[in-house]
């Protein structure tokens, strides 16, 4: 499986790093405070949040992944886009958001501390430290696999100089280099995707010869339907009850919500409006990804063959692009997919150095140092998150099933942080240690489901119901706990918790609406409603 | 250069002229696409520069 590579290929790669490169360059001009490192000064207006904001959810391994999925599970695999990601991102800009922003804290962990306690915020803190790591690990190391096997890179030379340019403009530019490449990256990804997707399309005779094939492949009818099959067989062997609460609820509202490295881009806009509007703007091209993910992969089920036998799923679009596209649109291709590994990549360190200098370093280690100090520590904690992640991805080339777990282990450990969220945003006595041991029992009853079910104790069926059945028991576990450990601990006082619990408005906080936030379409409500909507129209269309 | 609409227009301008030029000689896939990545990048430049930040 060899890429036919030219001059002219190569030529458009480098453009693009070049570019990459420019904007940690002009970006770091910018840099006066911690708050334009971590935060991009709270300036950016709300496209750019929220092209970002889906820009850092597009990772390489995302791509192929749900390409992969298109493959075995067909049309179904649009349910991670739709009911799994539309309804928690439109949640998180409505409900969450204002909460979040107005708060103004900087970080996931850092509304832990105001909301309960300097153990929770080091709790969460930690977790998410190390697993963003890990996770730019195996980020590093599914892109040296893919430039090994298409393009005939070597491994080490892919890991490292992909780590350099991540690092280099994030520790430049910080938080706004980030963001500026992701939205970059989203364009870039796109113009590889939308060209092969099409020519796909003219190859196997449009959507009604695409209907036609793939109900004569070995999906069959049950590859073109999304809810017809869920109350008995269906190629996702899931219930509907399961997508619906397993993934709908539970794995999206935790992943969603909650996650520091998405969150992240929507503190960083310009003002509450701008913050909330960022998931509702990224909830649009999020309706509209699979049509260059999912159907490229039920594209190339129809057109190859020996899928789970010698063609290993994860291949579909690098065979798409092999077969359809000529040298020149071949480049922008192959340039998305090296753009995506990064804007994955470039979402975890930025997530993790200020995880680290905020809620590590400074809240718990070197308080009260000034604030050009804590600038530095995010540059070193750049370089030191990056090098650890190339670790990482050179122990994953060593233990590749480890990285398998480890993926599929954080896929449900958003859920019990989730809980946590609940429970202390909509019920006020909650307690400072409820939130604490609430949160460490979620997060050990994740692990536990999820060892159990490799050690073989219990059985779930399939991987996807062992992730909606983990994330369901962590989520109950933390609930459980969080109110039994509220019934016996102090909870705070009541002037402690406003402006971070529903009913109880922050006094005195300025109101930042800028000139034209009244209008229709900056409306957060107006626009995520009108989002679930279509979410549920395109259902209609393939249900 | 502090406006990242100049960026992403300035990129795909380039991309597009070098798609366009390479399938005036060869693929009408690269004549296409790199027609409609042009057309994108201009749009973004004009953008900017209509609706200045």
């Amino acid at each position: 499986m060899r890429l036919d590579v030219n001059p002219l290929d190569y030529v458009l790669i480098a453009i693009y790093f070049v570019t990459v490169l420019a904007i940690g360059v002009a970006a770091r001009r910018r840099i006066s405070s911690s708050l334009d490192f971590f935060l991009a000064g709270r300036g950016l207006p709300a496209w750019v949040t929220g092209l970002a904001f889906v820009s850092a959810n597009l990772g390489a391994i995302e791509i192929l992944g749900m390409a992969a999925n298109g493959v075995q599970y067909g049309a179904m695999t649009v349910h991670y886009y739709w009911i799994g990601a539309v309804p928690a991102m439109v949640f998180l800009g409505i409900v969450m958001m204002p909460f979040y922003y107005r708060s103004k804290v900087r970080s996931v962990p850092e509304f832990l501390r105001k909301r309960f306690n300097g153990a929770t915020q080091l709790l969460n803190a930690i977790t998410f430290a190390v697993a963003q790591i890990l996770i730019a690990g195996v980020n590093l190391y599914a892109l040296a696999l893919v430039m090994e096997a298409l393009l005939g890179w070597p491994l080490p030379v892919s890991v490292v100089v992909s780590a350099v340019i991540v690092l280099a403009y994030i520790t430049l530019g910080g938080l706004s280099s980030a963001i500026y490449n992701e939205v970059l990256q989203f364009f870039v990804i796109l113009a590889g995707l939308i060209p092969l997707t099409v020519l796909g399309l003219i190859k196997v005779g449009g959507i009604s010869g695409l209907v036609d094939k793939v109900r004569q492949s070995s999906l069959g009818e049950g590859g073109l339907h999304t809810w017809a099959g869920t109350a008995g067989e269906n190629p996702m062997h899931a219930h509907w009850i399961g997508i619906v609460f397993g993934l709908g609820f539970v794995l999206s509202f935790g992943y969603w919500t909650t996650n520091f490295a998405e969150v992240q881009r929507a503190l960083s806009a310009r003002n509450t409006n701008a913050a909330r509007l960022t998931p509702i703007i990224a909830a649009y091209p999020k309706l509209f990804i699979p049509l260059v993910t999912v159907l490229p992969g039920m594209i190339a089920l129809v057109l190859f063959s020996g899928w789970g036998q010698n063609q290993d799923y994860n291949n579909a679009i690098p065979l798409l692009m092999r077969d359809l596209l000529p040298n020149g649109v071949l480049g922008v291709a192959v340039t998305g997919l090296l753009a995506s590994f990064m804007a994955g990549m470039a979402a975890n360190i930025s997530g993790f150095n200020t995880v680290f200098t905020n809620d590590i370093w400074q809240s718990h280690l070197r308080p009260d140092r000034d604030d050009g100090y804590y600038v530095r520590v995010g540059r070193i904690a750049t370089v030191v998150g990056v090098a650890l992640g190339v670790g990482t991805a050179f122990i994953a080339a060593g233990y590749s099933n480890i990285m398998n777990y480890l993926q599929a282990l954080f896929s449900f450990f958003n859920a019990p942080l989730f809980a946590t969220f609940i429970v202390g945003l909509f019920w006020r006595r909650m307690t400072p240690w409820a939130g604490f041991w609430g949160l460490l029992a979620g997060t050990v009853a994740a692990f536990a489901s999820y060892i159990a079910y490799k050690a073989g104790f219990v059985d779930f069926g399939t991987e996807l119901n062992a992730s909606f059945w983990g994330a369901g028991l962590a989520f109950v576990v933390d609930v459980v706990v969080s109110v039994v450990v509220t019934l016996v601990t102090t909870a705070k006082p009541v002037e402690e918790l406003r402006g971070l619990v529903y009913g109880l408005s922050a006094v005195g906080l300025e109101d930042d609406a800028l000139a034209g936030d009244a209008r229709w379409y900056r409306s957060p409500v107006l626009l995520g409603t009108g989002a679930v909507i279509l979410a549920a129209a395109m259902y209609g269309v393939i249900i | 250069m502090s406006d990242i609409r100049m960026v992403i227009g300035g990129l795909f301008l380039v991309y597009g002229v070098i798609l366009v030029v390479a399938g005036a000689f060869g693929s009408a896939v690269n004549l296409w696409t790199g027609l409609i990545m042009a057309v994108f990048g201009g749009t973004f430049l004009v953008w900017a520069r209509v609706r200045r930040l």
